[in-house]
């Protein structure tokens, strides 16, 4: 279905669209608007809207509603998916440092808000603790594979010699990872509690808009029931920034966190476990593999060398956490 | 209070008036038609019917719009009355003639989920050989004729044992055209049995659009179905309803008998023509019409 007819929908003629990524921006003479189209089912749809009206239901503010369409649909079939509306609301990149507090803050909140006991149980635990090594251990030996193939050569590029040269430094990091892992489980197993929050799922300042003052989350179509260590691990990542990285931000992320919704010991640990495993630098091996950006050798080498900065600044952190 | 004061504080437009008094009215956000309603059963098999004709095709419909209250519908007076779209644009049919096909093939498997019933039916068999008898003695000639087709008549329902007996709102409809999409614009009537439609459908297309584009017509109703639904709707195509239907008309004296006859007689020609042509599909019991 095309975009006049998904819009026609709304009783939107526009007057201006412009794309920004997956967000087509509508301007019109009711306002404007910010149309997504999606690949997700109904039955995922669905379940957001729930989740909207969950949070309605909690008074939690900070998110951007759905806009129904004039027949009282809170989203259209497009075909090959569904497209939804929501208003526009955009901040200016100045706004930045403000909106990374914000973001912390209004995440603390929707985990504070929608916080739940669940009842115990080992096996599931287990289960849990078992699939996170696995996944890890298949991962490593990814990194394993590649740095014996790359060793039996006599002449290594750039990247391939970075990457040998740290590579005892990456699997001391997964060890660490490791290591914090089985502190968590220990303690839960101890502690006999775990708890699940409502997790965004993609929870970046990208899917943050700030308007007014105000900041909103937008896009919960990866949200999932979980850890709050999920949500709180996925910002951690994707604001560090590899050429602008300053330690005391990660320090003063999870303070402020911690203002609105205090972690438990163990969940100290699982944050700790998640932020340790490389899994960055894992993906910068994979990116100069790949190659899907066509990016000169030596851009791959700088960001992986930053990376491992960044990878020694969270240790710095974590040594005292 | 007068029905635009109702509308526009329930739906929250601006600028109501009317633009032909009883059906259509202009707001701040374009015109919009009415639809009254007496029947509330009737009124909320449209509304049903209508959402998921939507929802699972993606087929832009007149359904109801809602008010502010998320309503489908408002009571007025002694009924009901609900606010559509008021759509002017006619489709192109000319440039993709199989879309009547793949409407009516969207209309019966939505019709399906509505009455939650499959809707399946065996022929009047028994009962039109039983309404035949009087004819012997009211229309000796006709009666003949009508007797000497029964071998033929039972080819015509061999091809499976069950008919469709589901209904469809496709009476006075309209096809039009929102924003380059394809706008089915659903009567308010009751809706009408499949096994009226499909035949008469069939004789329209043969008639008029002449051997490719009722090919493509017919391939596109039975493209998204399984192949126990398109056995059930051949069947209900091919059976014998123009005898039928003869038959019920001669059962009082007093009939025009050579308009009935003659009537009866090109039908029959004509789906004998149609049977043929889909000759193929039928005996190799696959769905597309012989190239």
């Amino acid at each position: 279905m095309s975009d006049p007819a998904i819009l026609f929908q709304y009783d939107l003629y526009p007057e201006r669209v412009v794309r920004m990524g997956k967000v087509t921006k509508v301007e019109t003479d009711r306002g404007m608007f910010a149309l997504k189209e999606t690949k997700l089912s109904k039955e995922q749809m669905d379940r957001i809207l729930s989740i909207e009206d969950r949070l309605k239901q909690l008074h939690f503010e900070s998110f951007v509603p759905l806009i129904r369409t004039k027949y009282g649909d809170s989203f259209v079939f497009t075909g090959t998916g569904v497209a939804y509306l929501t208003p526009w609301l955009g901040g200016g990149e100045e706004q930045f440092a403000q909106k990374e507090e914000n973001l912390i803050i209004s995440l603390a909140e929707l985990h504070g808000y929608t916080a739940r006991d669940q009842a115990f149980s080992e096996e599931v635990i287990k289960q849990s603790y078992q699939k996170m090594i696995l996944m890890r251990e298949s991962r490593q030996f990814e990194m394993e594979k590649y740095v014996n193939s790359i060793e039996k050569r006599i002449y290594l590029s750039p990247f391939e010699l970075t990457f040998v040269t740290h590579f005892h430094q990456l699997m001391k990091y997964c060890d660490l990872a490791k290591t914090r892992l089985d502190n968590w489980y220990e303690q839960v197993v101890e502690a006999k509690r775990y708890r699940s929050v409502f997790c965004h799922g993609k929870c970046s300042p990208s899917h943050y808009v700030m308007n007014g003052g105000k900041g909103y989350f937008i896009n919960f179509e990866r949200s999932v029931v979980d850890t709050p260590v999920r949500d709180l691990a996925y910002f951690i990542r994707s604001s560090v920034h590899p050429f602008q990285f300053n330690p005391a931000t990660i320090t003063a992320h999870i303070t402020r966190y911690e203002t609105q919704f205090s972690l438990f010991e163990e969940e100290k640990e699982l944050l700790a476990s998640y932020l340790y495993f490389p899994e960055s630098v894992f993906n910068s091996v994979n990116r100069f593999n790949e190659n899907r950006q066509h990016w000169p050798h030596i851009k791959h080498v700088r960001l992986f060398t930053k990376k491992i900065e960044v990878m020694n600044g969270i240790h710095n952190v974590l040594q005292s956490f | 209070m007068d029905v635009l004061v109702i509308i526009a504080e329930k739906y929250g437009f601006k600028e109501v008036s009317w633009v032909r008094k009883p059906e259509v009215i202009m707001t701040h956000l374009g015109k919009r038609k009415l639809s009254y309603w007496r029947e509330r059963d009737l009124l909320e098999y449209h509304l049903n019917f209508r959402d998921r004709l939507f929802s699972k095709y993606g087929i832009l419909c007149n359904r109801m719009i809602r008010t502010i209250d998320h309503e489908a519908f408002i009571p007025i007076h002694q009924g009901y009355v609900s606010v559509h779209d008021s759509v002017e644009e006619e489709f192109a049919f000319e440039h993709f003639p199989e879309m009547e096909g793949y409407l009516l093939s969207s209309l019966i498997d939505v019709s399906v989920d509505v009455n939650n019933y499959d809707g399946l039916a065996t022929f009047p068999y028994r009962e039109t050989l039983e309404a035949l008898r009087p004819i012997k003695t009211l229309y000796p000639q006709p009666y003949l004729l009508l007797v000497r087709l029964i071998p033929e008549v039972k080819k015509r329902l061999s091809y499976n044992k069950s008919i469709s007996h589901l209904s469809i709102p496709i009476s006075n409809h309209s096809i039009k055209e929102v924003m380059g999409q394809f706008y089915f614009e659903i009567s308010d009537e009751e809706p009408v049995p499949v096994y009226e439609v499909l035949p008469k459908a069939m004789y329209v297309w043969y008639e008029k659009k002449g051997q490719e584009e009722f090919k493509q017509c017919f391939n596109a109703l039975f493209k998204e179905i399984d192949s126990e639904t398109s056995h059930v709707l051949i069947q209900t195509i091919i059976a014998p309803w123009d005898w039928w239907s003869c038959i019920q008309s001669l059962q009082y004296k007093g009939v025009n008998v050579n308009q009935v006859m003659e009537e009866f007689v090109e039908k029959w020609e004509t789906m004998r023509k149609i049977t043929c042509t889909v000759q193929l599909s039928i005996s190799e019991g696959r769905v597309s019409v012989s190239e």
